[in-house]
């Protein structure tokens, strides 16, 4: 049987009255690639944040139902965030190296453990800029600032600095957008790579990108999941009309 | 990442060809001595089957998630096409198959001498567009469309031989008349090999020489 290792039951989500997520109950496949697509505002990126509770961060945020990884409700009253989002890494659209060398960038998470001695954050530092394909690229330069990487040089360093935390999942908010065309199709292959590793949840607006890389597609509209299933399927025989008509490019 | 998948869906079908040439030439091995091998080509067709129906599916799922272009585009268009003349030309031999299990060493059958030639010419009609294809040979893809007037001739000398012989032997017909199917299903393995010929030719150059076009306005 394949295990979910993320699932969500009934979730329902609300900024102030605003009711963002309609009763979502999806399963995402360990090890896959789930492309999350549908038109701006249906929230996807919000179920998206769900998964590392990043929209805790956000005022008169409120949740029904659970959410559960590798069967644990991440949102019981005792769960640790800290950990979880060390399991559960997240990229965002725009890099956002932080204004470090690009070593102290990916060493970042592990110093801040506090549990990993040099050698160790050294070997881990390099392990996830190779996972990364960024390992070439800088490793004579691994003392200068991250900022003088390229767009898509960041963005793959942002991938490591998450990699290095070990993590189960890796949640992508619309990674190459903000990118041209070459480093996108790198870090699709990366993708495509990793998850041998990592299960990986990506939110995209770029319907060919969710075709080229994913198992599965979520698609969601106004706050709903209104269609859950692989790839193959989905982009030859929707099951729903509103998925037809997203991908045919008539709404969105 | 689309150069991979193509690279596998080429050889799926390039698999599918092999076996569909082997079970033209079994359908009628044998005629002449009765040592023909009719169960083998129902156990090919099979798996002819079964591969044309994954060939196809592999096929949509390619151009709805990959968007193909050019000549990736060329290349998925024509194994989907290329597909089903393949699955044809498996249908054909076991039409042959099931007349040559009939027909297989009755004496009658050198009536006929010009059956067996045709046979010759129409297998290699089909080898040599298989190879065209495999090898993006668009000088013998042209070269096997030029044969296939061969082989209509062949056709319908051996048709008109028929009739004269059934009229002699009218207790014969439904010999004859199997021999006719073989006759018009050889005819059909050259039509379908004149297909693939066509196609090997818009894979490589993208022109249509189909239905005498060539020369004409669609080319340019």
């Amino acid at each position: 049987m394949v295990t979910n290792q993320i699932q969500t039951l009934k979730l329902n989500l609300w900024f102030g009255n605003n009711h963002v997520l309609h009763d979502v109950s999806m399963g995402v496949t360990e090890k896959k690639i789930t492309a999350m697509i549908g038109p701006s505002g249906c929230g996807k990126s919000t179920l998206l944040r769900t998964f590392n509770r990043m929209n805790d961060l956000i005022d008169e945020t409120r949740i029904s139902g659970k959410v559960l990884l590798d069967g644990e409700d991440i949102y019981r009253s005792k769960a640790d965030v800290t950990n979880l989002r060390t399991r559960v890494g997240m990229v965002f659209q725009k890099p956002n190296p932080f204004p470090k060398s690009i070593f102290n960038n990916v060493a970042f998470g592990m110093a801040v453990q506090g549990k990993f001695n040099r050698s160790q954050i050294e070997d881990r530092v390099e392990k996830s800029l190779r996972d990364a394909w960024l390992w070439d690229e800088v490793k004579d330069r691994l003392n200068e600032s991250a900022m003088s990487l390229s767009g898509g040089q960041q963005q793959r360093l942002c991938i490591a600095r998450a990699l290095a935390n070990n993590p189960e999942v890796l949640l992508l908010d619309e990674p190459t957008s903000a990118l041209d065309p070459q480093s996108t199709s790198k870090i699709e292959e990366l993708c495509l790579e990793l998850k041998n590793m990592v299960t990986i949840l990506i939110v995209t607006h770029n319907i060919a990108q969710a075709g080229r890389i994913s198992d599965y597609i979520a698609f969601m509209y106004l706050g709903e999941l209104v269609e859950f299933g692989e790839t193959n399927k989905v982009f030859t025989v929707p099951q729903d009309k509103r998925t037809e008509a997203y991908l045919t490019g008539v709404f969105g | 990442m689309l150069t991979e998948k193509v690279t596998e869906l080429k050889k799926k079908i390039l698999e599918m060809a092999a076996l569909v040439e082997k079970m033209v030439a079994y359908s009628f091995e044998g005629i002449e001595t009765g040592n023909n091998k009719y169960n083998e080509v129902m156990e090919y067709e099979q798996r002819v089957n079964r591969l044309e129906m994954e060939i196809e599916d592999d096929c949509i799922v390619l151009m709805a998630r990959h968007h193909p272009e050019a000549k990736d585009l060329r290349i998925i268009l024509m194994i989907y096409k290329i597909n089903n003349d393949l699955e044809r030309l498996g249908d054909q031999a076991v039409n042959i198959a099931e007349s040559v299990n009939i027909v297989a060493g009755n004496p009658h059958n050198a009536d006929i001498p010009e059956l067996s030639s045709m046979m010759d010419v129409t297998l290699k009609m089909l080898h040599q567009s298989i190879a065209a294809y495999t090898n993006e040979d668009v000088e013998n893809a042209r070269l096997v469309c030029r044969q296939d007037e061969i082989v209509d001739s062949y056709n319908r000398r051996i048709t008109n031989q028929l009739i004269v012989l059934i009229k002699e032997n009218p207790l014969q017909i439904e010999y004859y008349l199997h021999l006719l199917r073989i006759t018009k299903n050889l005819e059909r393995i050259g039509d379908l090999s004149t297909n693939i010929g066509e196609n090997t030719v818009y894979l490589v150059q993208g022109r249509v020489i189909k239905h005498q076009l060539e020369n004409t306005d669609r080319e340019n």
